[in-house]
């Protein structure tokens, strides 16, 4: 790997704004490409962060700088990209549910899930259902990604998927969740299509979600 | 009025249960905040307190950490923390006996500072400030803080000594992680211990939090290892879960009670219980301990 790239993951895993800033402006002017840049400097660096969280070598406040980092890296690389004819892998109406106002996780999926590509549209915390629902009808999103933190504020997915049926969307938009006490079995009992345990996941399941339509 | 650091030294005191999950038996909304019901609803408040202390409790709780501006907030009622904070310390205080203690908890909803986020350290500080002068306007026995990070530590402890001269009881929750007993923040057992030493806190304990009833004991023995002084236990009835649509807590009355006797054992000298913890844990507990002779 150029030695760029490497210095990008590694910048971004210890939470240096600046540097991957720098590193990404470097890499770009020596045109590297676009896909490593993304794909083994930014998106890989944070693999490396959400695995080191879930061993608990790393902690809210590093993920939040890294999170953080990865972001201003992507924004010098992603406008690049799309003129370069990159096509979208689809787009994700992605919040924190009703009563919710955690957002953490959510932003750590939206990072991610820019980065594969996909086009996020992010409505914040405190979501109402039929927010979730009306938004995804009108931007003609392929997928509703929900976070909930609490075990209350759980049942607001539930509402989601059933104003879905309502208004017609189950089965044309997917559901994905996730959230430190959600699980799968929850995910099957309310009739979401996917559930998430991390952001590297959510990816990956966003990605089998769309390819499934 | 008796001295609670010097009661404590003769006899383990019982305290209150979780006010969401009594109110919310009132038709309180769970994704709303508590200290905003109680002030709306003070019947229904003074209620709750009455049925802590005929549960048997030594000390009834005010439940001022709801009452932080940063948790009234995300509702825009983050201007009245001063009138909810004193709204709730009167209402505890007018229906405890004066043989009873009443605390008070100082803390804040999580949010970041720079350069993690927007939040401005000085203002919860401000707030704590407030709601510190509150307490010592209205009457309390003893002021409860909570930390999640080592660098929140000092500015809670010297608003708290500066501003009341009551006595400190610092809490932490923790959760288990595969590198033992962590705060969300990171913040581990020996590190939060070693800082509560360095203050010289009368009380040092555990709320809320992931962990089990069994967890709690094994984190006081491990706290009690550092700084030997009587332990704060406030632990949730159990991990919630979603049992048909509903909030359920696995830790039963009985559980608690059994697991009470284990945390005095260790250092516990003032246990009561968070989320999912009801009167008839209270009851369980006091019932237990009293009978057991852990000198109630």
């Amino acid at each position: 790997m150029n030695r760029i790239i490497e210095e990008i993951a590694q910048n971004l895993i210890d939470g240096k704004k600046d540097r991957v800033v720098a590193l990404t402006k470097q890499a770009l002017d020596a045109r590297l490409s676009l896909d490593e840049i993304l794909n083994k400097g930014l998106i890989g660096g944070m693999d490396v962060v959400g695995e080191r969280f879930k061993q608990a070598d790393m902690f809210i406040p590093e993920v939040l700088l890294s999170a953080q980092a990865m972001k201003a890296g992507m924004a010098l690389v992603m406008p690049l990209l799309k003129s370069t004819g990159f096509r979208t892998q689809g787009k994700v109406i992605l919040g924190t549910v009703k009563g919710d106002i955690h957002e953490i996780g959510k932003n750590l999926v939206g990072v991610m899930l820019s980065g594969a590509g996909f086009e996020v549209i992010d409505i914040g915390v405190d979501v109402p259902a039929k927010k979730f629902v009306e938004t995804a009808a009108t931007q003609g999103a392929q997928i509703i990604a929900m976070s909930a933190l609490l075990t209350v504020t759980m049942p607001a997915m539930r509402d989601t998927v059933e104003e879905m049926k309502k208004a017609g969307l189950k089965g044309r938009v997917k559901t994905l969740i996730g959230g430190a006490t959600v699980t799968q079995r929850y995910a099957d009992e309310i009739g979401a299509d996917g559930y998430a345990r991390d952001a590297a996941s959510a990816v990956t399941k966003a990605r089998e979600l769309v390819k499934v339509e | 009025m008796p001295d609670l650091l010097k009661d404590i030294k003769n006899r383990v005191l019982v305290g209150p249960g979780d006010l969401p999950t009594a109110a919310a038996k009132l038709g309180f909304d769970l994704t709303n905040n508590p200290a905003w019901w109680a002030y709306n609803h003070p019947e229904d408040f003074k209620g709750i307190v009455k049925s802590w202390l005929a549960a048997g409790c030594d000390y009834t709780d005010a439940y001022t950490e709801h009452s932080h501006w940063s948790r009234l907030k995300k509702f825009g009622l983050q201007d009245k923390a001063g009138d909810v904070t004193r709204k709730l310390l009167q209402m505890t205080r007018e229906v405890t006996p004066p043989d009873k203690y009443v605390t008070a908890r100082i803390t804040r909803a999580s949010i970041f500072a720079p350069p993690l986020g927007t939040d401005s350290m000085e203002e919860i500080i401000a707030g704590f400030i407030e709601q510190i002068k509150i307490v010592e306007e209205v009457g309390a026995d003893l002021l409860l803080g909570g930390v999640a990070s080592v660098d929140e530590i000092e500015p809670t402890i010297k608003v708290m000594r500066e501003y009341s001269k009551l006595p400190i009881a610092m809490l932490i929750s923790f959760n288990p992680t595969p590198k033992g007993y962590r705060t969300v923040m990171g913040m581990d057992i020996p590190t939060a211990t070693r800082k509560f030493k360095e203050a010289k806190v009368e009380i040092i304990g555990i709320i809320c939090g992931g962990i089990s009833y069994d967890d709690t004991t094994q984190v006081i023995k491990d706290m009690e290892a550092i700084y030997k002084q009587p332990f704060y236990a406030k632990p949730n009835a159990g991990i919630p879960e979603l049992v048909h649509g509903q909030v359920s807590h696995p830790g039963t009355p009985e559980l608690m009670a059994k697991s009470a006797q284990e945390w005095v054992k260790a250092g516990a000298r003032m246990v009561c219980g968070c989320c999912g913890t009801t009167p008839e844990h209270i009851a369980k507990v006091a019932s237990v301990l009293k009978s057991n002779g852990a000198k109630r």
